[in-house]
């Protein structure tokens, strides 16, 4: 092996080093825009509550295409994943009974209209 | 040929000694490619992120179902601490400028919601202005809001 290939074959490991560097620097030590987050970022207890607001409403409204209008402030493309992903959290969190029915409830309709529509 | 003069022309035959700042240079290179990719074409998602988190127009969307919920289920400590996550320094405030914008913006259920909470939290601030009734009552918000007086 030359001089000159054992060089060149360093220079690219460096590039390697400092690109790991850069990532893990990037990922792991620069906060992310913390200004700049969108809905879908919230934390699932966050999620939860809004998903509990949103079946609050709908039990007084009985809207269910406003009510998954709603559910796409967070989710816009699988709303029924997002009740699920609420329920589950609630029970397994041992929320109010009351809570908890009023987002089964939400669940069976979001489910119902989407398996209906599509 | 003495041994001096031997070593001295060997070395003089030797490649010149090369720096090793090729690498320094490489890793620099390494590290602005990783820090743009981590950073620009691929940042991280945090998903851990709290309703003060969010962008200003959705946390205006959190405070408005926030209250809309308030006017339909009337329970104010529920409304209390779902505001206080989206640490306003003034709520009140907050939600009556909000409700004056979804007032001009043709949104009068929205506007009647965010005021009436509005309404219902300075009471309890300010006991002069005690609630009429259930907070379920019919409110017309008006064009600008009573905002809450500076203490002297």
């Amino acid at each position: 092996m030359t001089d000159r290939t054992r060089r060149l074959i360093f220079f690219f490991i460096a590039i390697a080093a400092g690109t790991a560097l850069g990532i893990a620097l990037g990922w792991g030590v620069f906060p992310a825009k913390s200004a700049d987050t969108s809905p879908r970022t919230l934390r699932i207890d966050f999620k939860t509550d809004y998903v509990l607001m949103v079946a609050e409403l709908y039990q007084i409204d009985g809207d269910i295409a406003l009510a998954v209008e709603r559910l796409s402030y967070i989710d816009e493309t699988d709303p029924v994943g997002l009740v699920n992903q609420a329920v589950d959290y609630a029970q397994e969190h041992t929320y109010a009974p009351e809570d908890l029915q009023l987002m089964l409830t939400l669940f069976s309709s979001v489910n119902s209209l989407l398996a209906q529509s599509g | 040929m003495s041994q001096d003069t031997h070593q001295a022309q060997t070395s003089s035959k030797q490649a010149p000694k090369r720096s090793n700042w090729y690498l320094l240079t490489g890793l620099l290179f390494g590290l602005i490619l990783g820090l743009m990719y981590a950073l620009v074409i691929n940042p991280a998602t945090q998903h851990d992120a709290i309703p003060a988190n969010l962008k200003q127009a959705n946390q205006d969307e959190y405070r408005s179902i926030i209250a809309q919920v308030y006017a339909a289920t009337g329970n104010l400590e529920r409304a209390k601490l779902r505001l206080e996550l989206l640490e306003d320094q003034d709520a009140v405030h907050t939600l009556g400028v909000q409700a004056q914008r979804a007032l001009a913006n043709g949104n009068a259920e929205e506007a009647r919601a965010l005021a009436l909470l509005a309404y219902v939290l300075q009471s309890e601030t300010n006991p002069v202005f005690s609630p009429a009734s259930t907070p379920t009552i019919q409110f017309i918000p008006t064009q600008t809001l009573p905002l809450p007086s500076a203490t002297p």
